[in-house]
């Protein structure tokens, strides 16, 4: 510890090792990308920099002969609640750097998670449950804006209305944006195939679409973003739906930026920029300052792409959402993605990341309800996404009034991603949020591809299973339905804004 | 088809081993004047009693496995390259379709006078080697000289510590392996031979072997006189042409073989210690009397004779120290062997128990030399045989841990991807 | 003479390979008379006959190719080094007398010396002939080896 600043002894976690269990293959030197692990060659010993260690936990995995262990450092400051170790190791972040302090994944704070206090109902004797392995069982999902009524033909059978183009879901889940940069091509390209076995969408994030995964172009939804990298034409034809992203529920209200040193050929070409230029995405879309601005900008991407592409717009869950989904409902979007406070993200100043936004529960039952109220709700489908955790979530936010749900962190998860919140480093140890070649190379395309599939199928035994017991028989059922719901710790105010009743009643 | 080998070492089990690759019926007749086809390199192991079973290089089932009709304890004198005939010294003829001459090397003898007196060995037979070792026990051997320093006569000197006898290293030059190795290598191993007790005296030669019947004593040059019960000649092996001469082949200081072994007579090929062949490194034409490479070149006459043509990649230099409790490789040269030589050291010997070397001429490397860590060295062997550019890896070459990742991508993805290991596959690139 | 594809070897993908030693650990392990990692390395002082090496994002995993021309086999002077019917390449360490040539003309330095006072031989991938399936490829966790008909 010696020629160190004092504060960096505070490190939070240890790597403990069985030093006769190791056999000194040295897999933990070269896994570890944070330089906590080294081998020394005149002690034969392997030997840690514990300051260094983000918990990332890719030692302990590798290790072959479960030698490793990364505990929380048992030294700790004086217990405090006011004072946690958090609140003072920020300070010493800042007092040195003098820096905002970036963070990544979602919101780590004991924010109150409502698909926690909510109960799924089950039929009883009055009406019998499904056995979803006996019987059909219907999970497919249509996004995009449909109709308040049908006309028919003087046949009175034919149905003269027509729609709009329909992203078509065989699980009401999708992979949120996760750009090129932020991720590597090789979790790209995972999800894309994932996609396209199970079918369902994933979505390209900001960074534009590499050519190798123009192929997935039936499966892929394509983002606009503040920045518009990776924009052209071509971009937006080689897509299922094009997506507006105003905010991200990790970050509201800000912009992003990809530094020069992570833009390497690969993504530089992707993006339409210079190898080595910082990629900065304003905070604002400069051409976007009201909905009618915002209606001009859809309506030019569906002008662009003669009407055939479904155009989404994402935003953060912030304050006044209902009355913002409304207004891009007017302003001709097709679905409205909405993040809430639990959102991740793979760069962001933690002070947003833990204190901006609200909750994704509340803001879908908020939103479901104006949209209804203003008889708008057909015309827009609406999607959920920041931290849903399981096909439990997924459904209590259907039955809360969802059409489908977006899902990032658990596509990572499924990559084999830890939550040590490194990802703005670009060192991810699982090769997920990395571009750095020998680091990305750990995530196997085909692998994680088959994760991902086996994951979606597992969810939708879940929602089946989950249905099947309400006695529905089809996902559509249950969209909106709160009625079975039941809450329980919540209080009145937030049952009322939630639309559910206590249990009991 | 009617293939006869003259010898029965690496070239003539090489040679059989092509053949058969080739040819799975043609009949192969083996001559040998020696009674086993045993490992010429592992002879001197003989003085530290090693089992028999383990000095045998091939056994009967080889032969009968392989449809090899074998004559043993018989020499082939004379070959008539128009009836296509071998002679024996039992005056038997045995007639061939095509033949190889696999007639080995001979140990050199400079003329000093009393080396035919009893007790003077040379050791490139299994029989000598096994009646220097009778000899020693019947007269109760106590010191011995060994004349050279070269592997031959360091692995006896050895062995012979291993048994308890005095021996004491006469060699010309100023140091041990003074023509395989370089002067740090000669140096480590020299301390290794003299901490087992072996003494050296170096720029000075026997001149004399003294003794009534027997060998006594010995006189060098330089006017001392040593105690010697026994003395080994180690000098040096030269190709043993004689056969090859009675055919008329074209010999000169080595028979001369084309890419495909084939002597300059028709029908007649040659491999191993008794031909010239091409030195990868050099482009010279000379013998390099090695055991790999006598059956790699018996291999491939055995393809050329059993109708595949197949061209010798060549030659080099591959020594290993194989008695030492430390090990000592070297291939190529050791030396720059010119201005635009660039040589690459890496002596850890002392600290950490290895040294290593490498020359590199013109951005190929044509030369190393591994003493300690030996492990992956065939790697650097190859960099040689295949002349592959490493001037950008050239500071790696000497170290331990360097691998195929420093080599050229294409090189892995033709190896290890396409599985390009055919012997036409390792030529030069 | 068209030759029956019979030997199965081992090919190493260097873009999936990310060094993580399972192969050698696993080739450690099942060559031990115990079938145990640490106590093969420290108690039985094996060591692997596969070699993972690293250069920066270039890694792979490397064992005996049990090359069409195998050197090893020209140049092993005990007759501890034979090559099947099929083409694939033994090494009999107990007929080994430790002469190191093989080691010496290994093009990809998959013969490895095993020098200890008690022992001194080769060893080398033996496509775990006794086990049927090679365990690196067993253990491999990226599909960094495959099992694959000889190309």
């Amino acid at each position: 510890m010696l020629f160190k600043k004092p504060q960096v002894a505070f490190y939070p976690f240890m790597v403990l090792r069985d030093d006769y269990k190791c056999v000194r293959c040295k897999s933990c030197v070269d896994q570890c990308s944070f330089d906590a692990t080294y081998y020394d060659e005149d002690l034969n010993m392997i030997m840690n920099h514990h300051e260094n260690c983000v918990n990332c936990k890719r030692c302990e995995a590798f290790c072959p002969t479960d030698a490793i262990k990364v505990v929380k450092n048992p030294s700790t400051f004086h217990p405090d609640a006011n004072w946690t170790p958090e609140a003072i190791r920020d300070i010493h972040v800042q007092m040195l750097t003098g820096a905002v302090i970036l963070t990544s994944t979602g919101n780590d704070k004991p924010i109150k998670n409502y698909f926690d206090h909510l109960l799924l109902d089950a039929c009883q004797v009055t009406n019998p449950p499904i056995d979803p392995l006996r019987e059909p069982m219907e999970l497919k999902t249509f996004i995009g804006r449909k109709t308040d009524q049908l006309q028919f033909d003087s046949d009175g059978v034919s149905i003269k209305t027509t729609i709009g183009k329909q992203l078509e879901l065989e699980i009401p889940v999708l992979f949120s944006a996760m750009s090129y940069g932020s991720i590597n091509l090789n979790l790209q390209k995972a999800m894309a195939i994932a996609c396209r076995e199970f079918g369902t969408y994933w979505n390209t994030g900001e960074g534009g679409l590499h050519k190798s995964l123009r192929e997935f172009k039936d499966h892929t939804i394509v983002q606009v973003a503040s920045g518009r990298f990776g924009v052209d034409l071509e971009y937006l034809e080689t897509s299922a739906a094009i997506e507006i992203k105003i905010g991200q529920g990790a970050k509201p209200g800000i912009g992003g930026h990809l530094p020069g040193e992570k833009v390497n050929e690969g993504i530089a070409e992707t993006r339409m920029i210079p190898v080595g230029s910082d990629a900065i995405s304003p905070a604002p879309h400069h051409d976007i300052y009201s909905i009618e601005d915002l209606r001009q900008l859809i309506y030019a991407l569906k002008e662009a792409t003669n009407y055939e592409k479904p155009v989404f717009v994402k935003i953060a869950a912030v304050h006044n959402v209902a009355a913002i989904a409304c207004g891009i409902a007017h302003a001709g979007a097709d679905a409205i993605a909405i993040d809430g406070v639990r959102g991740g993200t793979g760069a962001t100043p933690k002070s947003l990341r833990d204190h901006v936004g609200i909750p994704i529960e509340m803001a879908i039952a908020a939103v479901d309800d104006r949209l209804r109220k203003e008889g708008l709700r057909n015309e827009v489908s609406l999607i959920a996404a920041g931290g849903f955790r399981s096909a439990v979530d997924v459904l209590k936010a259907i039955a809360l009034g969802a059409d489908a749900v977006y899902i990032g962190t658990v596509a990572k998860l499924a990559a084999g991603c830890t939550q040590c919140q490194q990802c703005h480093t670009g060192r991810c140890a699982w090769g997920i949020t990395t571009n750095n070649p020998k680091l990305a190379k750990r995530l196997n395309p085909d692998i994680v591809a088959e994760n991902l599939y086996n994951l979606l199928r597992a969810w939708a035994h879940d929602i089946k299973e989950l249905l099947g017991a309400m006695g529905i028989n089809a996902i559509e059922s249950i969209k909106g339905n709160r009625l079975r719901l039941r809450s329980w710790g919540l209080t009145e105010q937030e049952n009322k804004i939630l639309g559910v009743l206590p249990a009991g009643m | 088809m009617r293939y006869v080998i003259v010898g029965n070492s690496a070239a003539a089990v090489g040679c059989i081993t092509g053949i058969r690759k080739v040819d799975p019926d043609g009949e192969i007749v083996v001559i040998s004047y020696e009674d086993r086809c045993y490992s010429k390199p592992m002879i001197a192991d003989v003085l530290i009693d090693i089992p028999e079973e383990k000095l045998l290089y091939r056994d009967s089932s080889f032969f009968e496995e392989n449809g090899v009709e074998t004559i043993l304890g018989h020499k082939a004198v004379s070959i008539n390259r128009d009836s296509k005939v071998v002679a024996l010294d039992s005056n038997e003829l045995v007639p061939y379709d095509k033949l190889l001459i696999a007639t080995g090397g001979k140990p050199f003898v400079p003329p000093i006078s009393g080396s035919d007196k009893k007790g003077v060995f040379t050791f490139t037979e299994l029989h000598s080697a096994i009646s220097f070792k009778n000899y020693l026990k019947e007269n109760g051997a106590e010191e011995v000289v060994v004349i050279g320093s070269g592997f031959i006569g360091l692995e006896v000197a050895y062995f012979l510590r291993e048994i308890g006898i005095k021996v004491k290293v006469v060699e010309l030059l100023d140091r041990v392996l003074a023509r395989a190795l370089d002067r740090r290598g000669s140096e480590i191993v020299e301390n290794m031979l003299r901490e087992k007790g072996i003494d050296f005296i170096f720029n000075d030669t026997v001149e004399e072997i003294m003794g009534d019947e027997k060998v006594s004593s010995v006189r060098l040059k330089s006017g001392s006189v040593l105690r010697a019960d026994a003395v080994v000649v180690a000098i040096g092996v030269r190709p043993n042409t004689e056969l090859a001469q009675t055919a008329g082949i074209e010999v000169n200081k080595g028979i001369s073989v084309s890419d495909t072994m084939e002597t300059s007579i028709p029908d007649i090929f040659a491999a191993g210690d008794c031909i010239k062949c091409t030195d990868i490194v050099d482009g010279q034409k000379k013998p390099i009397p090695l055991f790999p490479l006598a059956f790699e070149q018996g291999f491939i006459a055995g393809l050329n004779m059993a109708g595949k043509k197949m061209e010798y990649l060549g030659g080099l230099v591959l020594n290993s120290l194989k008695f030492l409790p430390v090990p000592v490789l070297n291939a190529g040269v050791v030396e720059p062997i010119d201005d635009s030589c660039e040589v690459f050291v890496n002596d850890k010997f002392e600290k950490k128990g290895f040294y290593r070397k490498a020359i590199v001429r013109d951005g190929k490397l044509i030369g190393f030399i591994a003493i300690g860590e030996i492990d992956r060295t065939g790697i650097l062997t190859n960099l040689i045989r295949q002349k592959i550019d490493v001037s950008d890896v050239k500071e790696r070459l000497v170290e331990p841990d360097f691998g195929l990742v420093d080599l050229p991508q294409w090189w892995r993805e033709e190896k290890l991807k396409q599985d390009k290991t055919a012997y036409k596959d390792w030529r030069a690139v | 003479m068209s030759k029956k594809r019979k030997l199965m070897k081992v090919y190493p993908i260097e873009e999936n390979c990310i060094s993580c030693r399972y192969c050698e650990v696993a080739c450690t392990m099942v060559h031990s008379e115990s079938k145990d990692p640490v106590k093969a390395y420290k108690l039985e002082n094996l060591l692997p006959r596969a070699t993972v090496e690293v250069k920066e994002a270039v890694s792979l995993s490397l064992m005996c190719r049990h090359c069409k021309h195998p050197f090893c086999f020209d140049a092993c002077i005990s007759g501890a080094i034979m090559v099947d019917e099929n083409g694939k390449v033994n090494l009999d360490e107990e007929k080994c007398v430790g002469c190191w040539n093989c080691v010496l003309v290994c093009p990809f330095g998959a013969a490895h010396p095993m020098i200890r006072e008690e022992k001194r031989h080769s060893f080398k991938c033996d496509l775990c002939g006794d086990r049927g399936f090679p365990a690196c490829v067993e253990a491999c966790p990226n599909r960094a080896l495959i099992y694959d008909f000889e190309r």
